[in-house]
């Protein structure tokens, strides 16, 4: 009994105390409206550098503030189409000829840093030096193809390397510099200099913590160029470890180094709390691209760092994001987003593309030799290729896997170029890839059959007669379930495939453990030689042992050669005809990009390629 | 004496040493494992670059990728063993960050994560478990067993994600137009109803009366909160702070000495008068430029008078009713602090940076506050509150099942010891039986699960803190799996495995000083 009573006193205080909760103070005005100028953006990874130049780190996300602070000669739009920044700058071929190729770049008066510094051409000088190994050396720097450079950039030993002639020539009072190569260079406006405020850099490498005063900074700018001219082997070392590691802060408020932030874009760099979000606020000396938008403006850019996707998505219904934004978005997760009102969701090709190939022979400087079904140039090889493209139920994949995350997704059919382009249309009419996609699966496959019936007799739909090993990713869902429908398909041409995968992708990309592949390569910029280190023997990403003369010739003029539009699609459709009559393998789908934008907000659109989201935050406005 | 005290230091050294040799062999088997099973080099396989060379080669000679696993984990502890002179190096992470930077942002990070869940965890789920036990088979009993498996039973993303629905995304949407709707209104009353009901029990008539009663009660007073859009201003005022102030003054008198301890009670409700009539003064010290340290000086004022009067009620029993105000001056300050920061809310919900959507999904801080707010001890406090209230429920939710039913078997157990009979026997109130001889021994077994579950608290909530993107310990540490981050992958892994080790070594020592029949032998 006394227990009970023990009890109920327990609880009557404990009623008494709920009751409590609910008495209030008097005052009763409804919250007032906010009139919103801060926009929210995601980051799916971790922003860890101011400077995404850098070697260290995850420089595609870092990528994403630079779009915000530093504005160039040009940038991509919505349309994958490169736009010339008339406000920065503008570039002029001085002279073309076989072994000479000089351009002029031309920066615009009157524009300024946000610490008020004038930019001029000096500016662009930082440029060749993270690109030009052959600089590197000259000024002691280290070699980067055979140690590390003291600025440590994953610019160096690229095509700007490869071809840039001498240093760089100031002219027009400093506001013109001349670039030489050593012949004239495809895709060369993508090779145009970036700005970076040198001032800074000779401030911080001089142990400066503040901004310099005006004239401070044009002395710094001053003994730069002075130090660029003599090569100065000592003040550069002391930059260029100042631009390899100082950048790399997380913490960013009042007490940061101020020469960090120092920005010419719409937006400065304010404050940024480690791993979790990053504010900019407005760069009130932004000239040097389009003008900001003045009614309604977006006053504020806040990056939240959201690496969970289902949580990006109710963080985007609760109002504590504005831009969602993905790559690799599942089929769940753009339901949710549909699910969501006050919001716009557009589904969008991606710069990220998928492809399947079969290997030939062991890729570039594998020890183990490839001896598999795939091996080789003999007609068995060759129809048994053959057969393999043609029992892959691409249409099957990309509706089942694609399709529900974007409505309007298609089989993509050439590497070459963006799915709807003109140049797409006419490869894929002539290069042989309508075999593919022509009739239906099941005849398609019932040819493949016919094919494997050739050099196995006995096979049928339901006996397999040739072992095929699939490489893709088994920690990815999507792969997972594209190998699961190609598996049957294949199956009644007689394949067995062994869809166990690997979660080691890179490993067995050098060696020659599979037969086929499936996985996939992103664009970060349209130029002529896209894809093809992809198809020429000795190209970076030819891992399948492909080699033939007629496409080697060609990718050699195309990653090398000056040439006309019309040249180029030639070129590529040699090399695409070359790629189906050897059977190496047959592009997927284009990824799609899920961007969902808060109603309020306008003027968001996505670019596939370059700075993505960002690339038009001077249209923005609510 | 000197030979047991020789013996227990040799003990303890003992214990040390093979403490550091577990966590020695432990880093080096997670060392070899992660770098033999982790490719760093794996995004390369989809980059299609010209100089892929290049990058590769850099990336090779900055993370030593061509010195075997083996050898490059000594290149790593020359760092860890540098400690014992104070040059703790454990690397840098790839983002160029130092890893004992990371680590140390990220703990306290998890700590204000976790702790709090923890310690709400332990004490609801002890009170819940004990009043089950002592209740034992009763309907209270049932319905807390049935909800402790079912929350046992939940995976917390998911219950991350209904926490987010409804108290996030819905309550903000709510909060547009603040009145309850009728059906809410008369299903929150039933619940109310239902739970108080089953929880003091007894005959059916008097279930049925405090059913309605509570039933009753509720509504009335969701209603008076919905009509005063108590939601957008909340507050509690000079009377809900008195009302909870007696209201503890009661409970703790009940707990501590029986209320028939009439000076015990006296002392209890000056202690709750104190707290009354402090709220007016004492907001002149809970002002907008207050510290933590106004916090501390606030109960320094009310336990040190609720202390002085205790003092003087009576000469007898005069600790036990020192002790009783305390307490009760302590819990009824709190709903004096929890009334002040509910004065910032309008203000904060209106502010720029919160839009009128004051509940976050994600986050451990809003980043938008103004500097004013930021430097405005109230609002950020609130601030911090907001972003724990959704975390440490999911947490709380799937955690105090696990303390329910071990306190609950653990005071069965006790109770049903010879030593209660006899307790029972001396004549001894039903209080003293329960809270002196039966819960205090029930505690003893507990005493294991909570040390391990605080050290346990460093290595994060790896899933808990991903979906409420709080970044603690367990985000580092999947960052660095994802990342292929050894560095940061060991900084964690190390920490963490030192913690756990310490904890069993602590709760060794606790034992014997909790517990007077182990001791060590000779």
């Amino acid at each position: 009994m006394k227990a009970k009573r023990f009890l109920r006193v327990l609880a009557v205080s404990a009623t008494t105390a709920l009751t409590a909760t609910g008495l209030s103070t008097v005052a009763m005005t409804p919250a007032s409206a906010v009139t919103k100028s801060t926009v929210i953006l995601m980051s799916s990874g971790e922003i860890t550098s101011l400077n995404s130049g850098t070697i260290d780190g995850n420089t595609s996300y870092n990528a994403q503030v630079g779009s915000l602070t530093s504005m160039g000669f040009s940038y991509y739009n919505d349309k994958t189409q490169l736009v010339m920044n008339t406000k920065f700058g503008s570039m002029q071929v001085l002279k073309k000829t076989p072994k000479d190729f000089e351009i002029k770049y031309t920066i615009v008066k009157g524009q300024k840093w946000s610490d008020g510094t004038p930019i001029d051409a000096v500016d662009l000088l930082l440029s060749h030096v993270v690109q030009a190994d052959k600089w590197s050396v000259a000024a002691k720097l280290g070699n980067p193809k055979t140690s590390t450079p003291k600025f440590k950039s994953v610019g160096y030993s690229g095509a700007y390397a490869d071809h840039i002639v001498g240093d760089p020539a100031l002219s027009d009072n400093n506001m013109s510099l001349t670039l030489k190569f050593d012949k004239p260079l495809p895709d060369w406006q993508l090779l145009a200099p970036g700005a970076f405020p040198v001032h800074s850099l000779e401030l911080l490498a001089a142990g400066k913590t503040k901004l310099g005063t005006a004239a401070a900074n044009l002395a710094a700018k001053a003994k730069f160029l002075a130090d660029f001219k003599a090569k100065k082997t000592a003040a550069f070392t002391a930059m260029g470890n100042k631009w390899s590691s100082a950048y790399d802060i997380q913490t960013i408020n009042a007490s940061t180094n101020p020469l960090l932030l120092i920005s010419n874009g719409p937006f400065i760099v304010q404050s940024a709390t480690p791993q979790a979000s990053m504010i900019l606020v407005r760069n009130p000396l932004y000239t040097s691209g389009p003008a900001m938008q003045t009614k309604n403006p977006v006053k504020k850019i806040q990056i939240k760092t959201i690496t969970n996707d289902a949580s990006a998505v109710s963080a985007l219904g609760n109002g504590d994001l504005d831009i969602y934004y993905n790559t690799l978005v599942t089929i769940a997760g753009k339901a949710s987003l549909d699910a969501l009102s006050g919001v716009t969701v557009v589904s969008k090709v991606g710069g990220n593309y998928s492809h399947f190939d079969l290997r030939t022979d062991n890729a570039n400087g594998a020890e183990d030799s490839y001896t598999g079904p795939f091996a080789g140039n003999s007609q068995k090889a060759k129809d048994l290729r053959h057969a393999f493209l043609l029992a892959l139920p691409r249409q099957q994949m990309v509706a089942t896997v694609i399709a529900p995350t974007m409505a309007s997704a298609k089989v993509m059919d050439t590497q070459f170029d963006f799915i709807g382009s003109p140049e797409y249309n006419v490869l894929t009419k002539k290069s042989g890839v309508a075999e593919y996609t022509a009739g239906t699966q099941a005849a398609r496959t019932a040819k493949a059959l016919a094919l494997v019936k050739k050099w196995y007799p006995s096979a049928s739909d339901t006996h397999s007669t040739v072992t095929v090993k699939l490489l893709f990713s088994n920690t990815s869902g999507t792969r997972v379930r594209l190998a699961q429908l190609l598996q049957p398909e294949e199956a009644k041409a007689g394949f067995n495939v062994d869809i166990t995968g690997s979660d080691d992708l890179f490993s067995h990309t050098s060696d020659s453990a599979f037969d086929a592949s499936m996985y996939g390569f992103g664009l970060t910029a349209i130029s002529q030689s896209n894809s093809v280190g992809v198809y020429k023997s000795t190209g970076g990403s030819n891992v399948w042992g492909w080699n033939d003369p007629i496409v080697d010739q060609n990718a050699t003029s195309l990653e090398g050669d000056y040439l006309t539009s019309a040249q180029v699609t030639a070129k590529r459709l040699a090399i695409d005809k070359r790629v189906h009559d050897n059977y190496w393998g047959l592009p997927l789908y284009q990824n799609p990009t899920v961007t969902a934008v808060r109603k309020s907000l306008k003027g968001v659109s996505t670019a596939p390629v370059g700075n993505n989201i960002t690339w038009n935050v001077f249209d923005w406005h609510f | 004496m000197a030979a047991v005290r020789l013996a227990l230091f040799a003990y303890i050294a003992r214990r040390l040493g093979m403490m550091l040799l577990i966590v020695f062999g432990a880093s080096f088997m997670a060392y070899n494992l992660e770098a033999i099973s982790s490719n760093p080099l794996q995004a390369f396989a989809e980059n299609t670059a010209k100089n892929k060379t290049y990058l590769m080669h850099q990336l090779i000679s900055q993370l030593n990728l061509d010195v075997p696993p083996p050898l490059r984990y000594f290149m790593w502890l020359r760092g860890v063993v540098a400690g014992l002179w104070g040059h703790l190096d454990l690397g840098m992470t790839r983002d160029h960050q130092p890893v004992l930077d990371s680590i140390a942002l990220a703990i306290p990070i998890t700590f204000r994560l976790v702790i709090a869940s923890t310690i709400l965890a332990i004490i609801l789920g002890i009170t819940i478990g004990m009043i089950t036990a002592i209740r034992q088979y009763s309907r209270f009993d049932y319905v807390m067993t049935f909800i402790s498996f079912l929350l046992f039973s939940l995976p917390v993303f998911w219950v991350a994600v209904l926490l987010k629905q409804y108290l996030a995304i819905d309550f903000n949407n709510f909060l547009e137009k603040p009145s309850i709707s009728l059906p809410f209104l008369i299903g929150f009353g039933l619940v109310a109803g239902l739970i108080m009901a089953s929880l003091i029990g007894g005959s059916r008539r008097r279930f049925y009366s405090v059913f309605l009663g509570v039933t009753l009660g509720a509504i009335g007073l969701m209603k008076l909160i919905s009509d005063t859009n108590w939601f957008i201003h909340p507050g509690i005022g000079i009377i809900g702070v008195g009302i909870f102030a007696f209201g503890f003054a009661i409970l703790v008198t009940q707990i501590s000495t029986g209320l028939e301890n009439r000076k015990s009670l006296t002392a209890a409700t000056s202690a709750a008068a104190i707290v009354t009539v402090g709220y007016y003064p004492l907001q002149l010290l809970m002002n907008s430029k207050s510290s933590f340290l106004n916090i501390l000086l606030v109960l320094v004022i009310t336990m040190g008078l609720s202390g002085l009067i205790a003092y003087f009620v009576d000469k007898i029993d005069r600790r036990t009713n020192i002790r009783t105000a305390l307490i009760t001056a302590l819990l009824g300050t709190l709903p004096l602090f929890l009334d002040r920061l509910m004065q910032e809310f309008g203000g904060y919900m209106t502010s720029d940076a919160v839009s009128n959507r004051p509940v976050p999904t994600l986050g451990q801080v809003n980043d938008l506050l103004s500097d004013q707010q930021k430097a405005n001890f109230w609002v950020s406090s609130l601030d911090g509150i907001m972003h724990l209230i959704l975390p440490t429920a999911a947490l709380t939710l799937i955690s105090f099942a696990g303390y329910v039913r071990f306190s609950r078997g653990s005071l069965l157990e006790v109770l049903n010891m010879d030593y209660i009979r006899t307790a029972r026997a001396k004549g001894l109130t039903e209080r003293t039986v329960i809270v002196r001889h039966g819960m205090r021994n029930a505690l003893l077994p507990l005493t294991t699960i909570l040390v391990n579950d605080f050290a346990g608290v460093i290595g994060g909530a790896i899933i808990t803190e991903g979906v409420f993107q709080w970044k603690g310990m367990g985000q580092l540490f999947n960052q660095s799996l994802n990342t292929y981050d050894l560095n940061l992958f060991m900084g964690v892994f190390v920490l963490s495995a030192f913690l756990t080790v310490l904890a069993n070594f602590v709760a060794d020592l606790l034992y014997g000083v909790v517990d007077p029949r182990i001791r060590i032998r000779k």
